[in-house]
């Protein structure tokens, strides 16, 4: 989690000349549509689950256990992607995950957005003393091993996905602050919010009315690259124990889960593993796609 | 049901070979004779015999009380001819393979110029203690197999684990005010120094927090010390013990794996900090140098009074050096015996052991591994902890047996585990005061019945409970705990699994905070009154609440009460038997199965277990084969 | 120069002191060994008489007025379970952390930048493309998942490493690369989208147009400011290696101070949480200090501009 919450840039420049608006779309569309398309297949995958599964993914058949997927010699169509070691079918398994990835995307994403576009916000705007407490606050966050904290928090509360939630809100919300914060101190000299305030407007319109609109761009694209970020943390999470509970599916807990057998059973790990490195791979690409398409100052690079 | 251990082969040969190694040391040769023939009973009396054995130490204790010295070697050579006898008898069940293995096994233990005497070997572990004084409670957590070789206790085991004098010390017992331990001349710690009466007094003090240096002492041992009162020299080499709560485990107390001898001199000069990192004791390895997290380096104590000719446990080893990594990932211990990096990898799940086994390139150790798990039900608990106001379902005996009926401990041995796990009834067979006619009436896999049994105690919509497990305790542990929350749902009741760390869960378990059924092993390193007493009746260190709340319940206490101090084999097995069918038919506990451990060794170490059920891979009984 | 030094070290004091008192009420709330690896039935006195042995009785604002005296004079207790000082069972293992954190983050400057320098100046051909692929998928794989894969592969397949443990050179390859391959995935990014901006600047096209060799523009000139923009981030990535290494020490059996909080956290053994917390945030800290150092050092602008 620690090294992963590095982010960084890569200007594809993947915007043509203006010939109208067909040429806005940017030059990489049908690769957009197919980023868009898997992100639809995970979030329908994940919403409709229980209807889409072939197997209830909690049911055991402890005689059909660590079957290999259909093309190795002990699959069968009946598991296509084989069982896990209580027979459990492992495509159902990953179906319901998803659902536990998209609930963790959509919780912990949205939190830690609106947490830190506001501190950030404030921060940048009113400056002074509150500027100066929320950037040490940034500091401390990123000083703090998040892991290891993770781990307190499991051992005490033990683990649980509503936990993990909380925790990687805690921990991703200062790139967030730190993002907006330098924005809105380069916003508030601007012409237009100097006017919006001499004319009377409130510190609370000027924010929402004048500064938020500005930042949304640049958070969006840090949104989006939180994807894999958050993916990859709650699968480590899992790994250490400190993750979801028993009861919760998740890839990052079935490639733990696997891990013992990997030398047998490479597949148990390989298949959450491949797709929590395929979810990750397009959060990531859509991100780089969204900065190119969305920040105008990296147009130029050509 | 029909995987007994005594079936497996390798349980048999070793006693077997205890009986040739016996012979060879001169002593119940006639009873050897009974080996191979009277092999004509039927099955029921076969288990009949099977409780037997364990009841040996308690006459060998007996007999030393009548001071007939030739008795106790006599009876113990009887009953274990007649475990061979029985081993025998079995054996006809799967008779052309065993047979086959039989022969090539005697072949090996014939050729024991094949051992390699100056070998040595590496062995993983998944965790290490952080201190390697195994006296001290610090030590504890499922970690002590990685440094248990350093110590020799005060007297040696047999191979039901039971306490027979000699090796470092004889016993008298004098009525049932006091013990007398006599140590034998010539017997010297790591560093050379005599072992003598004192050191003995020292360990007991040390351990009971009775030592003058450090009274605040935190022992690992006080519970199966809780017997000892005042001991007093009364020579050099002689000591007595006050029984201040007379017990018929207090010889075993002094025996049992991993106990410690401690050199009065050197820990009163060097304090326990200094022992803990630099631990000197009696045992078949003498410990190096260690860094913590990764290795202990141990070699072999040359010097041991226990030759390799010694009829017990344990001996001179055969490895000339050992030394234990740490290597907490199972996949990665595999892959380091795969890269020959270390020669024995630990705690291997069968999933992983039985492929490498199959390779022939590498020998995979089954053992049992002390340890019946069950889950504990919490009966004692009056409110229903999901539904306040409510009575707890499980005090109505419909829904415990309900969940006995929901299990499919068979399905999960078979098919998760290794297969060689038996079912255990509080008891395994075979241990001392079994029922035998009990398995007729085990509680089978019944969901059907199961579900009607919930409907007909008025939960028609289930019951709703937590189930704690400590997660990564034993071998599969996550996978059996799953498999049987997901049975019990089956039949209708409402499980919430829960894993927790082993801290968190010892301290709740201690102060009776708990809740919830859990699962729980009953430790079985002592006479079963002993492993008994620790876990059953109300009174037992980890129940959920001390209250008394059936006529069973009550029984069961008066019961182990009265064991614990029946000095009379035949009685105290009787108690015993009738505490064990009324624990067990009253379903306090989920029944599951003895733990079996699987560990995989590189090709040239062999193993022979002496013991039916060793704590660990014993180390001192390791050879390295020539190549 | 000292001037602007002063606040910055009060700063990155205060910093650490959040830190340890977050993990000074977050390890009371785990709560104590005591109970748990008492004897079986040592009695509420004796447990009782441990307790306040290790302070835990006095009230928690003592306790934390004690621990704070104690950081003080570098005196953090024992370790409930070696009995040894605390300091010194993270002392033992800080170099095997900090020893596989410098290999991991010279494996970062060695493939990340470098890669991402060639990726930027041959944009758009082969090369750059598997060099953002590679980068994509490094940044995409939890490293617990590489790093049993390479095991897997290099030590059980091929044979050519040690799986685990620490010993030579050979033992520190899998568990640096697994540690610095989420790293050294972004640093190539990080370093090829640098490079593309600077060298799209009109101090470059002005080199370009005196006449300078090309080679000449990209070291002297492109490289030295893309680094520039770099030192931030990869002083971040170092600070947070050291914290990061958890999950690698776990997988390769590698005995540092990760490992030995992970494993301190389960027991329960605060003293040693609380010096390990104190270390990493030390670190974290104490680099992010030496990166504001450099920047000043490397970037003349600013140098002038504080008046050094």
């Amino acid at each position: 989690m620690s090294a992963q919450s590095v982010r960084t840039d890569t200007p594809g420049a993947l915007i043509s000349r203006r010939r109208g608006w067909m040429s806005r779309l940017p030059r990489g569309w049908p690769l957009l549509t197919l980023y868009l398309a898997i992100i639809g297949v995970f979030v329908v995958a994940g919403i409709f689950a229980d209807w889409i599964a072939p197997h209830d993914p909690t049911d055991q058949t402890l005689v059909n256990r660590l079957q290999g997927p259909v093309w190795q010699e002990d699959g069968a169509y009946e598991h296509i992607l084989g069982t896990d070691g209580l027979g459990r079918d492992t495509f159902s398994r990953l179906i319901k995950g998803s659902q536990t990835s998209l609930l963790v995307i959509a919780t912990v994403i949205p939190g830690s957005l609106v947490l830190g576009t506001a501190v950030g916000l404030l921060a940048g705007w009113r400056r002074g003393a509150f500027d100066s407490f929320a950037m040490r606050l940034v500091e401390v966050q990123l000083a703090f091993p998040a892991l290891l904290f993770a781990l307190l928090i499991a051992a005490m509360l033990g683990p649980s996905l509503r936990n993990v939630i909380v925790i990687l809100i805690v921990f991703l919300w200062a790139p967030y602050a730190r993002l907006v914060r330098a924005e809105a101190l380069s916003l508030r000299e601007r012409e237009f919010v100097v006017a919006a305030r001499t004319l009377g407007a409130s510190d609370l319109r000027v924010m929402t009315r004048h500064l938020l609109p500005n930042v949304v761009n640049s958070v969006v694209i840090l949104a989006t690259l939180n994807v894999s970020t958050v993916i990859i943390a709650e699968a480590s999470l899992s790994f250490l124990g400190a993750g979801a509970g028993p009861e919760t599916i998740s890839w990052g807990k079935m490639v733990s889960e696997g891990r013992d057998l990997l030398k047998i059973r490479f597949w148990l790990t390989g298949f959450p593993g491949i797709t929590i490195m395929i979810v990750a791979l397009v959060g990531n690409l859509l991100g780089d796609w969204l900065r190119d398409f969305l920040d105008p100052q990296l147009r130029n690079v050509q | 049901m029909t995987q007994h251990w005594q079936q497996l082969r390798r349980a048999r040969l070793s006693r077997r070979s205890l009986l040739r190694a016996s012979a060879r040391a001169g002593v119940g040769a006639a009873g050897l004779a009974l080996v191979g023939c009277g092999d004509d009973d039927d099955d029921s009396q076969q288990t009949a015999t099977q409780a037997q054995p364990q009841d040996q130490p308690q006459q060998t204790q007996q007999a030393q009380q009548q001071s007939t010295p030739q008795q106790p070697q006599q009876a113990q050579q009887q009953q274990e001819d007649q475990a061979d006898q029985q081993a025998m008898q079995q054996e006809r069940q799967e008779q052309s393979a065993a047979e086959a293995e039989a022969e090539q096994q005697e072949q090996q233990a014939v050729a024991d110029d094949n051992i390699d005497y100056n070998a040595t070997a590496i062995g993983a572990y998944g965790a290490f203690p952080q201190i390697l004084d195994q006296g001290s409670a610090l030590a504890r957590g499922g970690q002590s197999a990685s440094n248990s070789y350093h110590y020799g206790a005060v007297f040696p085991l047999d191979p039901f684990g039971q306490a027979v004098p000699g090796g470092l010390a004889e016993w008298e017992f004098v009525g049932s005010e006091s013990l007398t331990v006599t140590v034998n001349p010539g017997r010297t710690f790591h560093n050379g120094d005599a072992v003598t009466a004192a050191d003995i007094k020292f360990t007991i003090d040390r351990l009971t927090g009775r030592a003058d240096y450090n009274p605040e002492y935190n022992s690992a041992w006080t519970g199966e010390l809780r017997w000892t009162g005042e001991s007093t020299l009364i020579d050099d080499m002689t000591l007595s013990i006050a029984q201040a709560d007379p017990s018929v485990d207090a010889a075993n107390s002094l025996a049992v794996g991993g106990f410690p001898v401690f050199p009065k001199s050197y820990i009163e000069e060097n304090g326990d900090e200094a022992y803990g990192q630099n631990p000197i004791s009696t045992g078949a390895f003498k410990f190096v140098e260690w860094s913590p997290d990764e290795r202990i380096v141990s070699v072999r104590n040359d010097d041991y009074f226990n030759g390799r000719d010694y009829a017990h446990a344990p001996r001179l080893a055969y490895l000339a050096g050992f030394e234990a990594r740490l290597i907490p990932e199972i996949g990665a211990r595999v892959s380091a015996l795969e890269a020959g990096e270390v020669d024995l990898a630990n705690s291997i799940p069968p999933d992983l052991a039985v492929p490498l086994g199959e390779t022939g390139d590498y020998n995979v150790f089954y053992h049992p591994a002390q340890r019946g798990l069950h889950i504990k039900l919490p009966m004692t608990i009056e409110e229903d902890p999901y539904n306040p106001g409510q009575p707890n379902p499980w005090r109505d005996k419909r829904v415990r047996v309900a969940a006995n009926l929901a299990v499919d401990v068979d399905a999960i041995t078979q098919n998760i585990m290794t297969g060689r796990e038996n079912y255990t009834y509080t008891l395994s067979s075979g241990q001392f005061g079994y029922p035998e006619e009990l398995p007729e009436q085990r509680w089978g896999y019944d969901p059907e019945e199961a579900r009607r049994l919930l409907v007909e105690a008025g939960y028609e919509d289930g019951v709703e409970t937590d189930l704690i497990y400590l997660s990564g305790l034993y071998t599969n542990d996550q996978l059996f705990m799953e498999a049987i929350a997901e049975m019990l749902r089956e039949v209708g009741f409402i499980v919430n699994l829960i894993p927790e760390d082993i801290s968190k869960f010892l301290g709740e378990a201690r102060n009776k905070e708990l809740t919830a059924p859990y699962l729980f092993p009953q430790s079985a390193g002592f006479t079963s009154i002993g492993s008994m007493a620790i876990s059953v009746g109300t009174e037992a260190t980890y129940e959920h609440r001390a209250e008394v709340v059936s006529d069973e319940r009550a029984e069961v206490d008066r019961l182990i009460s009265e064991a614990s101090t029946e000095f009379d084999t035949e009685r105290r097995r009787e108690l015993l038997s009738d505490l064990v069918r009324i624990h067990y038919l009253d379903a306090a506990w989920i029944f599951l199965f003895e733990l079996v451990q699987t560990h995989v060794g590189a090709s040239r170490l062999h193993w022979d277990p002496y013991f039916l059920q060793p704590p660990s891979v014993e180390l001192w009984n390791l050879k390295s084969m020539k190549t | 120069m000292a001037a602007h030094l002063i606040p910055r070290v009060l700063q990155s004091i205060a910093v650490v002191f959040v830190v340890v008192s977050l993990v000074f009420v977050g390890s009371r709330l785990i709560g104590d060994p005591i109970e748990a690896y008492s004897a079986r039935n040592a009695t509420q006195e004796a447990i009782d008489a441990a307790r306040d042995r290790l302070g835990l009785l006095d009230p928690m604002i003592v306790q934390y007025g004690n621990f704070l005296w104690g950081v003080l004079r570098l005196d953090f207790g024992d370790s409930i379970f070696s009995e040894q000082p605390a300091w010194d069972e993270v002392s033992s293992r800080l170099w095997a952390t900090v020893q596989l954190s410098l290999a991991a983050f010279v494996l970062i400057l060695a493939v990340g930048v470098p890669i991402g320098v060639l990726a930027a100046i041959k944009r758009g051909s082969i090369p750059d493309l598997l060099a953002r692929l590679l980068a994509l998928v490094g940044q995409a794989m939890p490293n617990f998942w590489l790093g049993l894969l390479l095991i897997f592969v290099f030590a059980v397949q091929l044979g050519w490493l040690p799986t685990s443990g620490r010993g030579g050179f050979d033992n520190l390859i899998m568990p640096a690369i697994t540690l610095a391959g989420f790293g050294a995935a972004a640093t190539m990014r990080l370093t090829r989208s640098g490079m593309l901006e600077v060298l799209s600047n009109d101090y470059i096209r002005t080199a370009r147009a005196k006449g300078l060799a090309n080679r000449t523009v990209i070291v002297r000139h492109a490289l030295r400011n893309a680094l520039l923009g770099l030192v931030t981030v990869l002083g971040i990535m170092l600070a947070q290696l050291l914290a990061g290494s958890i999950i690698v020490e776990v997988v390769f059996a590698w005995p540092g101070v990760g490992r030995l909080i992970f494993r301190s956290i389960s027991l329960r053994d605060f003293p040693v949480i609380q010096v390990g917390v104190l270390v990493i945030a030390v670190w974290f800290v104490a680099i992010n200090v030496l990166v504001d150092l450099s920047y000043n050092i490397l970037d003349p602008r600013i140098r002038v501009g504080s008046g050094a």
